[in-house]
């Protein structure tokens, strides 16, 4: 054989090659490097966004709060929690069913905690026989696994979003009716230059006339 | 115009045109270093056997790193949050400055908790915003985990209660000779509780010293004015300026302050052009003295005569007599002697005559001529006179004195280093193991703290409180920024405890100043009103206390001998400050070792400067070794070869040479090839303090010496000719005119002079990329830059640089996004030197950006040449193709020495990886942020809100950035000004960050021409 052919052989098993590995990756659903999809760890609190932002209609921005002024949304502070918590103590059903027991029995109705709850009031602090604050038995802060996380050479900005209109959903996808929360979008560059995009070119209803950087630097600093 | 024609080179080697430098212009990147020739080297083979191994870890190591998951990532808020504290957000705290006794106000941004930046604060009445390279690196300091964390008792660790039992208990027994040995203390309540403290002993007393001493200045006011004071100078008043080597722009008592004034009196702003005349005497080559419009070589005899000729000259203008001067053989130049005096003459009122001398005999001559020039109440203050600094030389060798004879019983020592920076620090230390009780309070562990029985830790001061009268009637405030990290205490919460009562610095302060400083005005009514807005501001102004100075006196009886030059075979040594080090309490900080010293370049080292003449005479190359050896005691120091330096002087600087700083001996990567940036158990640089001298009244910072070659060869680290922007001879070798300058005699008949190269400008996009919205642009005015490096350490703490290390910055690979460009013209006698800072141009034409293969720096709609780091390769092609030689490569994963260190990292900027380019970004963080908050507030983004980091702290204002599209903006107003030129304009780049001309107030004739 040729020289020339063998190199023709050659390009040829290289491009199957590519193939190969293509059609390896998209059907093993694996994701590219630095991409997690899908990624929903337990946390140490079992907390339910369907309960409080969907049942409840809890804003989201009555917990995350930083979202309008600052970079990052932020995770509520437990003293925030303790807004209702220090009166919701256990859940509806858990209460309900103690309340007709008690009927039953006759009897005033016992005060419940319930086991995720205990986890947030022994961080800070709160005693629930007495239903007052300790300060001697502070605790650590709960440790929040995080769930969306970018690379550190990208620089994103909640307030700007929130403030242009942007509703979370858009990003995060409907937590609301998450039980445990996982990321929606794939948050790569693409997604979010798309986005921007369509924004410029008037194709996202609410958002029209709002200008949407596509430079570099508006992200990469 | 001779202006016109001269002949800029920023090293003699360039000048020379030498092999060497010719072939280092060749090659953006060096040579590999395996072909380096280098002084002690030793064998560097790179056998195949390594090769193998190197490459074998670095490919298993890429395989692991790609096939790992992201770490799992944890968010956790505050148990309760404080309503203002939002995450994310920066908090800005005014507070005071203790990177030297200079005390500038200024303003910390506090993160998350952490403090990563501090500026200027624009609201203090001395600093006015600005703030010096020192200062600016003082926020590293406070990472700093060799600080003191916990008291130790006899060098062993110790509890606060086991401290305080003990010494409690001892001084009880304790009646009398009980002495105190500090700093400057400028604080009012820590004075007062210091002088209560002693109050309870006999025959003690309170000793301030100061290493870089001013006692001179101090006494000879006490002998004309009847006050021991530091005046206040005031340079914005001064129309002719005579200093005798006082470094004022540099490290000469309060250079932030002083620099604000000084470029504030050369301006050239619409009619009134105010632009005063600089004469500067010195043997070595200060930062001011490259500043100076007319700059006389003396020796120190030599200076110190034509002190004593002028206030000659001037007292026989008014009939005054003068002292008798015992010798007076020294040559001086009778024709400048004559002009100065002229001109100073001529601004009678309107000048300042300043000297670095720490003579007290030539300071009262100073005192003499200001005084005759009716200067005293115009330019020099001393009836409101500073604080600064109130070192007593005297009582400090008296204290010796007493130590030595076994009299002092008790010795608090705070503060300072004595048995570091002392001329006889050996004698100190024989006398400090005599006394029964020592007590030091320090941040570290220093040559002088390890020797004491008890060391108490200071806080940083970016973790306390204090408060400090800069100047009389101006109290700066000081307050803590973070929780303290260690368990520490400060003077002044000791000694009260200590009294009985323990009570924090807070409440102390407090007190001090409801009973004392909110009686001295009446501006507030409540004290706690008084009290927060002096905590807001940062600064309080109030009444001035009666403390009037006398009327001036002098005594004519006193003879003034006058040395004369030391003879052929010895020189004068000349001992300064370095920018940076300082008097070197800042040995510890890496920013400050790693930022080139302005005229001399070097980085990490200090060394002997030669002029080249002498080292021609001496045989000796730069980096040659020589022996430096005075009366009792030598040094061996590396040389440096420095133009305009007098032939018959030496200069060292001091601060270098401190115990511990060999910490820093792997501060750079550690691979096959590299070399310790300090070999362990050495120290960086070495102890010039001890060889100075002491006269019977003061420390003198001079000495005559002796030279002699040691035979050894050490490579200095300077980064001159770095980075240089000359047409290597192959390409043509032409001439481009990156700095310009003029004569004020010639601004003033055509504001154009000295820029003058017509060129034709192609707009190559201008269809395509319009700046619609906004463009970008920076202006810097070399007419008021004085190569102060301010800039280059705030630009490092903005974002992110590395420190690199000694060997990496020899090997060409510093990573400062900003460098200060010196350039000589002239002969290498007397040079003429123009300071210009240069970072990325951010050209519209950027020619990085075309052979950027993977479009990793490209350009944005406001202007802006975008470097993104996640998208380089880091082919390096884009360095290679940079006219200006801005782009910094990552050869490294540069690894911090200290890992609390990064707490001092800017959260909104990548830390790059290795492998990435980088370069100035024009702070696009601060720009984003700005635009930011004009949108939540809704308010357009008006000129000024955005400050640059380099802009900010620059303490001439050198340095302007607005949109250029906006025409009421600065900047727009500064291109418009005739003096207005972009570097290498000619070669179309269309950089958007521009210069102004440098105009110096000299006639034609005086200006050299090469």
């Amino acid at each position: 054989m040729s020289n020339e052919k063998l190199k023709q052989i050659n390009i040829v098993l290289l491009i199957i090659c590519i193939f190969a590995i293509i059609l390896f990756i998209s059907s093993a659903n694996i994701n590219l490097p630095g991409i997690h999809q899908g990624y929903a760890p337990e946390q140490p609190i079992a907390y339910s966004h369907r309960l409080h932002a969907g049942d409840l209609e809890i804003p989201c921005l009555y917990c995350h709060s930083a979202a309008e002024k600052s970079r990052h949304a932020g995770i509520p502070a437990a003293g925030t929690c303790m807004n209702c918590h220090k009166v919701v103590t256990a859940g509806w059903d858990q209460v309900r069913i103690e309340d007709q027991k008690a009927q039953q029995e006759k009897r005033d109705m016992r005060l419940l905690v319930s086991d995720e709850l205990a986890k947030l009031y022994q961080s800070v602090g709160f005693n629930t026989e007495t239903l007052k604050y300790d300060s001697t038995k502070i605790g650590e802060p709960v440790q929040w696994i995080r769930v969306h996380v970018l690379p550190d050479f990208v620089y994103f900005n909640h307030a700007n979003h929130v403030n242009a209109g942007v509703t979370c959903q858009t990003c995060h996808g409907r937590v609301e009716t998450m039980e445990v929360v996982s990321q929606e979008n794939d948050l790569t560059m693409g997604w979010c230059v798309n986005c921007h995009r369509d924004v410029n070119n008037g194709n996202i209803p609410e958002l029209k006339g709002k200008n949407a950087s596509i430079n570099c630097v508006s992200c990469h600093y | 115009m001779s202006h016109k024609n001269k002949t800029y080179w920023k090293g003699i080697e360039e000048k020379e045109n030498t092999v060497e430098f010719q072939k280092s212009l060749e090659n953006e990147f060096p040579e590999p270093p395996s072909t380096d020739k280098r002084a002690g080297d030793g064998d560097h083979r790179f056998s195949r056997r390594s090769f193998l191994k190197a490459a074998g870890f670095s490919m298993a190591g890429t395989f692991l790193a790609s096939c790992a998951r992201g770490p799992v990532e944890k968010a956790i808020p505050l148990l309760i949050r404080p309503e203002e504290v939002i995450p994310g957000k920066a908090y800005w705290y005014a507070s005071t400055c203790a990177g030297c006794n200079a005390n500038c106000g200024i303003l910390v941004k506090n993160r998350d908790g952490r403090p990563i930046k501090i500026e200027g604060n624009p609201d203090h009445p001395l600093s006015k915003g600005g703030i010096c390279a020192v200062g600016q690196a003082s926020v590293l300091g406070l990472y700093d985990s060799k600080r003191l964390a916990k008291p130790q008792i006899n060098g062993k660790e110790a509890e606060w209660t086991e401290v305080d039992s003990k010494i409690s208990k001892q001084i009880e027994k304790i009646r009398e000779n009980v002495y105190l040995l500090t700093g400057t203390i400028s604080s009012p309540s820590k004075k007062a509780l210091i002088d209560k403290f002693l109050n309870r002993f006999q025959n003690s007393a309170h000793v301030e010293y100061d290493p870089f001493s001013y006692s001179a200045i101090l006494d000879s006011h006490e002998s004309t004015h009847g006050k021991r004071a530091l005046p206040h100078y005031m340079f914005h008043n001064a129309e002719v300026i005579a200093s005798f080597d006082a470094d004022f722009l540099g490290t000469w008592i309060s250079p932030v302050e002083f620099t604000k004034d000084y470029v504030n009196g050369r301006t050239l702003k619409g009619e009134n052009i105010k632009l005063s005349r600089h004469i500067h005497f010195e043997g070595r080559m200060s930062l001011t003295g490259s500043n100076a419009d007319k700059r006389v070589k003396v020796s120190p005899v030599e200076s110190n005569a034509f002190i004593i000729k002028l206030a000659e000259n001037l007292a026989a203008k008014v009939g005054r007599n003068m002292p008798k001067v015992s010798n007076s053989s020294i040559k001086i130049d009778e024709k400048t002697l004559q002009e100065i005096t002229n001109e100073l003459w001529h601004s009678r009122g309107k000048s300042l005559v300043v000297s670095g001398s720490n003579d007290v005999k030539i300071q009262r001559l100073i005192n003499l001529i200001n005084d005759i020039l009716g200067n005293y109440g115009n330019t020099v203050d001393i009836q409101q006179n500073s604080n600064q600094y109130k070192g007593n030389d005297k009582a400090v060798k008296q204290l010796i004195d007493k130590m030595k004879a076994g009299e002092v019983k008790a010795l608090f020592i705070a503060d300072v280093n004595p048995a570091y920076s002392l001329p006889n620090s050996p004698e100190f230390i024989e006398a400090f193991k005599n006394v029964p009780l020592t007590i030091a309070f320090a941040s570290h562990l220093t040559e002088t703290s390890e020797l004491a029985h008890y060391v108490c830790p200071t806080p940083h001061a970016l973790e306390a409180w204090n408060d400090i009268e800069n100047v009389n009637g101006i109290f700066s405030m000081m307050q803590p920024t973070i929780p303290a990290m260690g368990d520490t205490r400060s003077l002044r919460e000791c000694l009260y405890g200590w009294m009985g009562s323990p009570k924090n610095d807070h409440a102390i302060i407090q007190e001090y100043w409801q009973k004392n400083i909110f009686t001295r005005q009446n501006k507030e009514a409540s004290f706690q009103d008084f009290w927060d807005k002096a905590v807001h501001d940062g600064v309080a102004t109030v009444n001035v206390q009666a403390n009037a100075a006398k009327s001036f006196r002098f005594k004519t009886n006193e003879k003034i001998e006058l040395t004369n030059n030391p003879d052929e075979n010895s020189y004068a040594l000349v001992l300064y400050q370095k920018i940076g080090m300082l008097d070197g309490a800042h040995a510890h900080n890496p920013w400050l070792h790693e930022l080139p010293d302005p005229i001399t370049k070097v980085v990490w080292d200090n060394y002997v400067c030669f002029s080249p003449n002498t080292a021609k005479k001496l045989g000796v190359e730069q980096g040659d070794v020589v022996k430096v050896a005075a009366e009792n005691t030598d040094l061996e120091l590396p040389v440096l070869v420095q133009a305009s330096q007098h032939d018959r002087v030496v200069a060292i600087a001091v601060g270098y040479g401190r115990k511990g700083t060999d910490r820093f001996s792997e501060i750079g990567p550690q691979w096959l090839q590299s070399k310790l940036t300090v070999e362990k158990g050495e120290t960086v640089g070495k102890n010039g303090f001890i060889l100075a001298t002491q006269n019977s009244e003061n420390i003198i910072f001079e000495n005559t010496i002796s030279i002699s070659p040691a035979n050894k060869k050490v490579d200095l680290a300077l980064t001159q000719t770095h980075h240089t922007i000359t047409v290597p001879k192959k390409l043509g070798g032409e001439r481009r005119h990156m700095v310009r300058e003029t004569t004020l005699a010639s601004y003033q008949k055509d504001p154009a002079s000295g820029n003058h190269f017509e060129h034709e400008e192609l707009q190559l996009w201008a269809k395509d990329h319009k700046y619609e919205n906004r463009h970008w642009g920076m202006a810097i005015d070399l007419n008021r830059c004085t190569g102060c490096s301010a800039c280059v350490i705030s630009c490092q703490a903005e974002n992110n640089i590395s420190v690199v290390g000694k060997d990496e910055v020899y090997r060409r690979r510093d990573m400062h996004w900003m460098r200060i460009d010196r350039y000589y013209s002239g002969e290498e006698e007397d040079v003429d030197t123009m300071h210009q800072p240069v970072m990325c141009q951010h050209c519209d034409h950027a020619p990085c950006e075309g052979v950027c293969p993977v479009l990793a720096t490209v350009h944005s709609d406001e202007g802006i040449n975008q470097q993104i780091y996640n998208r380089c390769v880091g082919t390096r092609y884009c360095a290679n193709n940079c006219p200006y030689k801005v782009r910094r490569f990552n050869w490294f994963d540069y690894r911090k020495e200290d890992e609390r260190e990064n707490m001092a990292l800017n959260p909104d900027i990548t830390a790059r990886t290795r492998g990435v380019m980088e370069k100035c970004s024009l702070c696009v963080q601060r720009i984003q942020e700005a635009k930011l908050n004009a949108k939540q507030e809704g308010k357009a983004l008006a000129d000024g809100d955005i400050k640059l980091a380099c802009e900010q702290s620059c303490p001439a204002d050198a340095i302007v950035f607005g949109d250029m599209n906006d025409p009421e903006s600065r900047i727009s107003k500064l291109i418009a000004d005739p003096r207005h030129y972009h570097m290498l304009e000619e070669m179309n780049f269309r950089p958007t960050v521009g210069y102004l001309t440098k105009v110096r107030n000299r006639d034609e004739e005086e200006d050299h021409s090469a």
